[in-house]
Protein backbone atom coordinates (compact mmCIF):
# COMPACT_ATOMS: atom_id res chain seq x y z
CA UNK A 1 0.00 0.00 0.00
CA UNK A 2 1.49 3.43 -1.31
CA UNK A 3 0.35 4.93 2.69
CA UNK A 4 2.93 2.24 4.41
CA UNK A 5 5.73 2.32 1.49
CA UNK A 6 5.55 6.55 2.38
CA UNK A 7 5.81 5.80 6.25
CA UNK A 8 8.95 2.98 5.76
CA UNK A 9 10.30 5.98 3.51
CA UNK A 10 10.10 8.61 5.56
CA UNK A 11 8.07 10.52 2.47
CA UNK A 12 6.04 12.73 4.53
CA UNK A 13 6.02 15.75 7.05
CA UNK A 14 3.21 15.48 9.09
CA UNK A 15 1.89 12.37 10.62
CA UNK A 16 -0.94 11.07 12.62
CA UNK A 17 -1.53 7.99 14.80
CA UNK A 18 -4.65 7.31 15.91
CA UNK A 19 -4.99 4.08 18.04
CA UNK A 20 -8.25 2.15 17.89
CA UNK A 21 -9.39 -0.03 20.66
CA UNK A 22 -8.92 -3.36 18.25
CA UNK A 23 -5.17 -2.67 18.82
CA UNK A 24 -4.79 -1.29 14.69
CA UNK A 25 -3.76 2.55 14.31
CA UNK A 26 -5.77 4.47 11.57
CA UNK A 27 -2.37 6.65 10.45
CA UNK A 28 -2.81 9.90 8.19
CA UNK A 29 0.25 11.02 6.57
CA UNK A 30 0.46 14.41 4.75
CA UNK A 31 3.88 16.14 2.81
CA UNK A 32 3.91 19.65 2.17
CA UNK A 33 3.28 20.63 -1.52
CA UNK A 34 1.11 17.48 -2.23
CA UNK A 35 -2.67 18.38 -2.14
CA UNK A 36 -3.40 15.05 -0.58
CA UNK A 37 -3.15 12.68 2.49
CA UNK A 38 -2.84 9.47 3.05
CA UNK A 39 -4.94 7.61 5.41
CA UNK A 40 -4.76 3.92 6.26
CA UNK A 41 -5.63 1.43 9.34
CA UNK A 42 -2.77 -0.93 9.85
CA UNK A 43 -2.60 -4.02 12.53
CA UNK A 44 0.62 -4.74 14.25
CA UNK A 45 2.48 -1.60 12.59
CA UNK A 46 6.27 -2.32 12.50
CA UNK A 47 5.37 -5.77 13.77
CA UNK A 48 5.85 -9.22 12.43
CA UNK A 49 1.95 -9.73 11.83
CA UNK A 50 1.84 -5.84 10.10
CA UNK A 51 -0.94 -5.82 7.54
CA UNK A 52 -2.57 -2.74 6.09
CA UNK A 53 -6.32 -3.44 6.96
CA UNK A 54 -7.80 -0.22 5.13
CA UNK A 55 -6.33 2.72 2.57
CA UNK A 56 -7.31 6.05 0.94
CA UNK A 57 -6.37 8.68 -0.89
CA UNK A 58 -7.95 11.94 0.60
CA UNK A 59 -7.66 15.11 -1.45
CA UNK A 60 -6.06 18.32 0.00
CA UNK A 61 -3.51 18.81 2.58
CA UNK A 62 -4.12 21.30 5.09
CA UNK A 63 -0.28 21.29 5.98
CA UNK A 64 0.92 23.63 3.58
CA UNK B 1 32.48 34.38 -7.97
CA UNK B 2 30.29 31.40 -6.48
CA UNK B 3 27.04 30.68 -8.16
CA UNK B 4 23.68 30.18 -5.87
CA UNK B 5 21.71 27.61 -6.34
CA UNK B 6 17.83 28.06 -6.86
CA UNK B 7 16.63 27.97 -3.95
CA UNK B 8 19.20 30.95 -2.78
CA UNK B 9 22.10 29.57 -0.74
CA UNK B 10 25.70 29.45 -0.99
CA UNK B 11 27.28 26.15 -1.08
CA UNK B 12 30.35 26.28 1.68
CA UNK B 13 32.74 23.98 2.95
CA UNK B 14 34.45 25.06 6.34
CA UNK B 15 36.67 22.68 8.01
CA UNK B 16 38.39 24.24 10.87
CA UNK B 17 41.11 27.09 9.44
CA UNK B 18 40.35 30.39 8.36
CA UNK B 19 39.08 30.41 5.05
CA UNK B 20 38.10 33.65 2.71
CA UNK B 21 34.60 33.14 1.09
CA UNK B 22 33.95 35.06 -1.99
CA UNK B 23 30.02 36.24 -1.70
CA UNK B 24 28.22 38.57 -3.82
CA UNK B 25 26.20 40.40 -2.00
CA UNK B 26 24.84 42.97 -4.10
CA UNK B 27 21.09 43.17 -4.66
CA UNK B 28 20.38 40.16 -2.71
CA UNK B 29 18.86 39.07 0.44
CA UNK B 30 21.03 36.89 2.81
CA UNK B 31 19.15 35.43 6.00
CA UNK B 32 20.33 33.51 8.88
CA UNK B 33 17.63 30.31 9.93
CA UNK B 34 18.02 27.84 12.74
CA UNK B 35 18.17 24.23 11.91
CA UNK B 36 14.68 23.23 12.35
CA UNK B 37 13.06 26.52 10.97
CA UNK B 38 15.54 25.75 8.18
CA UNK B 39 14.03 22.14 7.81
CA UNK B 40 10.60 23.21 7.32
CA UNK B 41 11.50 25.51 4.41
CA UNK B 42 13.12 22.46 2.49
CA UNK B 43 10.69 19.95 3.65
CA UNK B 44 12.79 17.67 5.47
CA UNK B 45 10.54 18.51 8.96
CA UNK B 46 8.98 15.89 10.86
CA UNK B 47 5.77 16.77 12.93
CA UNK B 48 4.66 13.59 14.58
CA UNK B 49 1.46 13.58 16.09
CA UNK B 50 -1.09 11.03 18.21
CA UNK B 51 -4.53 11.42 20.15
CA UNK B 52 -6.59 9.04 21.46
CA UNK B 53 -9.79 9.82 23.81
CA UNK B 54 -11.53 8.13 26.93
CA UNK B 55 -8.63 6.83 28.70
CA UNK B 56 -8.50 5.28 31.98
CA UNK B 57 -5.66 5.57 34.90
CA UNK B 58 -2.56 4.46 33.90
CA UNK B 59 -3.81 3.78 29.95
CA UNK B 60 -1.33 4.93 27.47
CA UNK B 61 -0.83 6.57 23.97
CA UNK B 62 1.52 5.61 21.92
CA UNK B 63 3.05 6.80 18.86
CA UNK B 64 5.83 4.33 16.99
CA UNK B 65 8.05 5.34 14.42
CA UNK B 66 10.70 3.76 13.05
CA UNK B 67 13.87 6.05 11.37
CA UNK B 68 13.99 4.53 7.63
CA UNK B 69 16.93 3.40 5.77
CA UNK B 70 19.56 6.03 4.91
CA UNK B 71 18.45 9.18 6.89
CA UNK B 72 18.90 10.28 10.70
CA UNK B 73 16.08 11.46 12.76
CA UNK B 74 16.68 15.05 14.71
CA UNK B 75 14.17 15.26 17.38
CA UNK B 76 13.49 19.17 18.77
CA UNK B 77 10.82 18.89 21.08
CA UNK B 78 8.21 16.62 22.28
CA UNK B 79 4.73 17.39 23.89
CA UNK B 80 1.60 16.55 25.25
CA UNK B 81 -1.47 17.29 26.52
CA UNK B 82 -4.56 15.97 28.43
CA UNK B 83 -7.89 17.32 29.55
CA UNK B 84 -10.59 14.97 31.19
CA UNK B 85 -13.44 13.87 29.16
CA UNK B 86 -15.95 14.38 31.08
CA UNK B 87 -16.86 18.00 31.82
CA UNK B 88 -17.36 17.12 35.33
CA UNK B 89 -13.36 16.19 34.92
CA UNK B 90 -12.47 19.29 33.11
CA UNK B 91 -11.33 21.09 36.03
CA UNK B 92 -9.67 18.92 38.08
CA UNK B 93 -5.94 17.57 38.15
CA UNK B 94 -5.10 16.31 34.62
CA UNK B 95 -1.39 15.14 35.49
CA UNK B 96 0.33 13.29 32.26
CA UNK B 97 3.95 12.02 31.64
CA UNK B 98 5.66 11.26 28.29
CA UNK B 99 8.23 9.08 27.91
CA UNK B 100 10.54 9.25 24.60
CA UNK B 101 11.93 6.02 24.48
CA UNK B 102 14.69 4.07 22.12
CA UNK B 103 12.83 0.90 21.53
CA UNK B 104 15.61 -1.00 19.60
CA UNK B 105 17.86 -0.04 22.00
CA UNK B 106 15.69 -0.66 24.72
CA UNK B 107 16.69 2.92 26.64
CA UNK B 108 14.74 6.17 27.78
CA UNK B 109 15.76 8.94 26.56
CA UNK B 110 13.71 11.52 27.61
CA UNK B 111 10.68 12.22 29.54
CA UNK B 112 8.30 15.44 30.77
CA UNK B 113 5.41 15.36 33.12
CA UNK B 114 2.38 17.73 33.44
CA UNK B 115 -0.69 18.85 34.78
CA UNK B 116 -3.12 19.41 31.76
CA UNK B 117 0.13 19.68 29.34
CA UNK B 118 3.61 19.84 29.21
CA UNK B 119 6.43 20.36 26.51
CA UNK B 120 10.56 19.49 26.69
CA UNK B 121 12.13 21.74 23.96
CA UNK B 122 15.53 20.35 23.26
CA UNK B 123 18.01 23.08 21.97
CA UNK B 124 20.39 20.36 21.57
CA UNK B 125 18.13 17.62 19.15
CA UNK B 126 18.27 14.14 19.85
CA UNK B 127 19.64 11.93 16.97
CA UNK B 128 18.66 8.65 16.19
CA UNK B 129 20.16 6.34 13.46
CA UNK B 130 18.63 4.66 10.85
CA UNK B 131 16.42 2.19 11.41
CA UNK B 132 16.13 2.78 15.18
CA UNK B 133 12.53 2.20 16.13
CA UNK B 134 11.22 5.10 18.82
CA UNK B 135 8.11 5.23 20.81
CA UNK B 136 6.50 8.20 22.03
CA UNK B 137 4.23 6.79 25.59
CA UNK B 138 1.89 9.56 27.06
CA UNK B 139 0.47 7.84 30.29
CA UNK B 140 -2.50 9.30 32.14
CA UNK B 141 -2.07 9.74 35.67
CA UNK B 142 -5.26 11.35 36.50
CA UNK B 143 -7.87 9.02 38.18
CA UNK B 144 -9.97 9.53 35.67
CA UNK B 145 -10.85 8.93 32.11
CA UNK B 146 -8.57 12.20 29.54
CA UNK B 147 -8.38 12.44 26.69
CA UNK B 148 -4.80 12.14 25.22
CA UNK B 149 -2.45 14.04 22.52
CA UNK B 150 0.74 13.66 22.01
CA UNK B 151 3.69 15.62 19.58
CA UNK B 152 7.14 14.88 18.43
CA UNK B 153 8.85 17.57 16.06
CA UNK B 154 12.22 17.58 14.52
CA UNK B 155 13.43 16.83 10.95
CA UNK B 156 15.10 13.66 8.80
CA UNK B 157 18.29 14.65 6.88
Amino acid sequence: MEGLKKLKAGDFNNMNQSPQPDGSVIITLSKRGENKSYRFRVHDLYGPDEKVLEHEVIGGNTNG
Amino acid sequence: MPQDHPDGTVPMQLTGADKKVPTDWQDQFRGVYLQPEWTAKEGTDKNLFANIANQAFAAVLDLSYTVPIGKILYVNSISFAINGNLAADAEKNNIGRLYLYDVTNDKSIAVVGGNGGGQLPLLKPIAFSATTEIKLRLYNMAGHNTDLFSCLEGYEI
